[in-house]
């Protein structure tokens, strides 16, 4: 038996995929929020963050956020191995994860993952597009915190880059209590060395994972030193 | 009809099975692993089991589908049968695939098991990735020999993260133990099983198939011992347990589905001669581009222009 099954859970409460039901955006939700902010404006913005700092979670925030109103492409540049052919995501929404709904296509917004695999014909042309007004906002993700975009991009993009960075205590606590829906299985100081020890919210939860399943294992109810290995 | 070596030993099922899917005994000395891994395949996990060959990687495989198969949660898929790079990536790209089929008819939470991993197209990652965030994918388990050497895009080694779990090659006594334990009887001596060992050059498989060669000559042949010079003699003989000691695929194998062209590596990717691109950095590039998309390189305009583009 699992450990989060001794305590009534059906899943494991601290799964790293992001969660439809919960709204918690591994502590990332102020991005999204200003996200929806400068829609309404239009705008080219560029997301940084690390492997495990949430990308995936806010990408598919935005998707949610805007799904049912407005039409979202989402273009992963790491699996593409061609010029990017915007014409054909305007028509068809792009490639593989795209999301398409049916809105006026000049409200687009496109989301495209893993920017910095973008060739220099790519950034020239989704430049060209963006100006002609063809995407309402487009979003450049990317994990690679050194990576500089050619300048025609950060003439448009501006001071509107956000980085994702690693979690507070104060957000780590909460999103550990939410998580566990008040089961008292860790104090706020183990919740607090855990997170001294992770790199990214990922690592966090997974870490937060092991700890519980020690603790549960050897028959405690608190998660201690110990369990932290 | 050919009587089974065990059957005369009176064993229903072969003690010294050498496919590690169908081993009716219980692995020894995996406890913590198998633990684990079951943990972490039931947990909602990318897992990566890493060791050698040989080192007892199917055989936890066959755990989890021993506790999770049946319900029709498990999709297993065995690298070593897959000899060709494209087979893969059809199996779970193409929309008449088993994946596309699987997906309408049964609801989240499966459980895809990797074999043997060889190098995945990078859409076939995208895929796995968006399968798993969106838990169609429950739990995916990876097996190599050595994890770094797949071509496994950062994101997906950041959702493995510590969910790596280590085989090791079983010691000499360990494995004489092992089939000793098993066999339960006095068949052979531990002297003889430590010479076979060496023999199957300390590998567990070959090992398992030099044992049943070595049982079943002696049961042909009615013997109730056997020398040295005999064994060498049977371990060396041609038998149809061979069959099952088939290697790991080469990176000879990745040709060409439609054409059977053998692949060449052009920068960091695979092309086939029928594919148009840059010369440079192997990039695909479109007919009327004069210069790479990607590392900006000019082709010269001449008379055989197209054979330029190509030239490997």
């Amino acid at each position: 038996m699992a450990w989060y099954e001794e305590y009534d859970f059906v899943s494991n409460p601290f799964t790293i995929k992001p969660q439809e039901e919960l709204e918690d955006f591994f502590g990332q939700k102020d991005i999204i929020d200003k996200i929806e902010d400068c829609y309404e404006e239009g705008a080219m913005i560029v997301v940084r963050g690390a492997y495990g700092t949430g990308k995936t979670t806010v990408m598919k925030g935005v998707i949610d956020l805007f799904k049912g109103e407005r039409k979202v492409a989402y273009y992963n540049c790491y699996t593409s191995e061609k010029k990017i052919d915007f014409e054909d995501i305007l028509v068809r929404g792009g490639n593989f994860l795209s999301s398409m709904f049916r809105m006026k296509t000049k409200d687009m917004i496109l989301i495209l993952d893993e920017a910095h695999n973008m060739m220099h014909k790519d950034f020239e042309n989704v430049v060209d597009f963006f100006e002609d007004g063809y995407f309402r906002m487009v979003i450049l993700v990317t994990s690679e915190d050194d990576f500089k975009f050619p300048a025609e991009i950060n003439d448009i993009v501006g001071d509107q880059v956000y980085k994702l960075e690693m979690i507070d205590e104060k957000n780590a606590v909460e999103l550990v209590k939410s998580r566990l829906e008040g089961v008292n299985l860790m104090g706020d100081d183990v919740i607090k060395k855990i997170l001294k020890a992770s790199k990214t919210p990922r690592e966090f939860m997974m870490r937060c994972d092991d700890a519980c399943r020690k603790a549960v294992e050897r028959g405690s109810e608190k998660v201690e030193d110990k369990d932290l290995k | 009809m050919k009587v089974e070596w065990y059957t005369e030993y009176g064993f229903k099922d072969n003690p010294l099975e050498i496919n590690p899917l169908e081993a009716s005994e219980d692995p020894v000395g995996f406890d913590q692993e198998i633990e684990d891994l079951l943990y972490y395949v039931e947990s909602g996990n990318v897992i990566l089991i890493e060791g050698p060959k040989s080192s007892g990687k199917t055989l936890l495989l066959g755990q989890v589908i021993e506790k999770f198969g049946g319900k029709g949660r498990i999709v297993y898929i065995d690298g070593n049968n897959l000899n060709r790079k494209y087979q893969i990536d059809e199996l779970l790209t193409d929309a008449q695939g088993f994946f596309r089929r699987m997906f309408k008819k049964r609801p989240k939470g499966m459980i895809l098991l990797l074999d043997n991993s060889v190098d995945l197209p990078l859409k076939t990652y995208e895929m796995l990735q968006y399968y798993f965030d969106q838990d169609y994918l429950h739990s995916v388990v990876f097996t190599a020999a050595d994890g770094k050497k797949l071509a496994m895009p950062k994101s997906m080694r950041d959702r493995i993260g510590s969910r790596t779990i280590k085989t090791k090659t079983l010691s000499r006594d360990a494995a004489v133990d092992m089939v000793l334990d098993r066999l339960n009887q006095d068949i052979i001596s531990k002297d003889m099983l430590e010479k076979l060992h060496i023999m199957s050059d300390n590998d567990m498989k070959r090992f398992l198939v030099n044992c049943n060669k070595v049982f079943d000559y002696m049961v042909d042949e009615e013997k109730d011992d056997i020398d040295l010079k005999t064994m060498t003699k049977v371990v060396n003989e041609d038998s149809e347990y061979d069959e099952l000691l088939k290697d790991e695929v080469s990176e000879d194998a990745f040709v060409d589905e439609e054409t059977g062209e053998k692949l060449v590596k052009v920068g960091e990717h695979y092309r086939s001669p029928d594919d148009l691109y840059c010369p440079e950095c192997g990039a695909l590039i479109d007919e009327d581009d004069d210069e790479c998309p990607s590392c900006g390189v000019i082709f010269e305009e001449a008379d055989d222009d197209e054979e330029e583009k190509k030239r490997k």
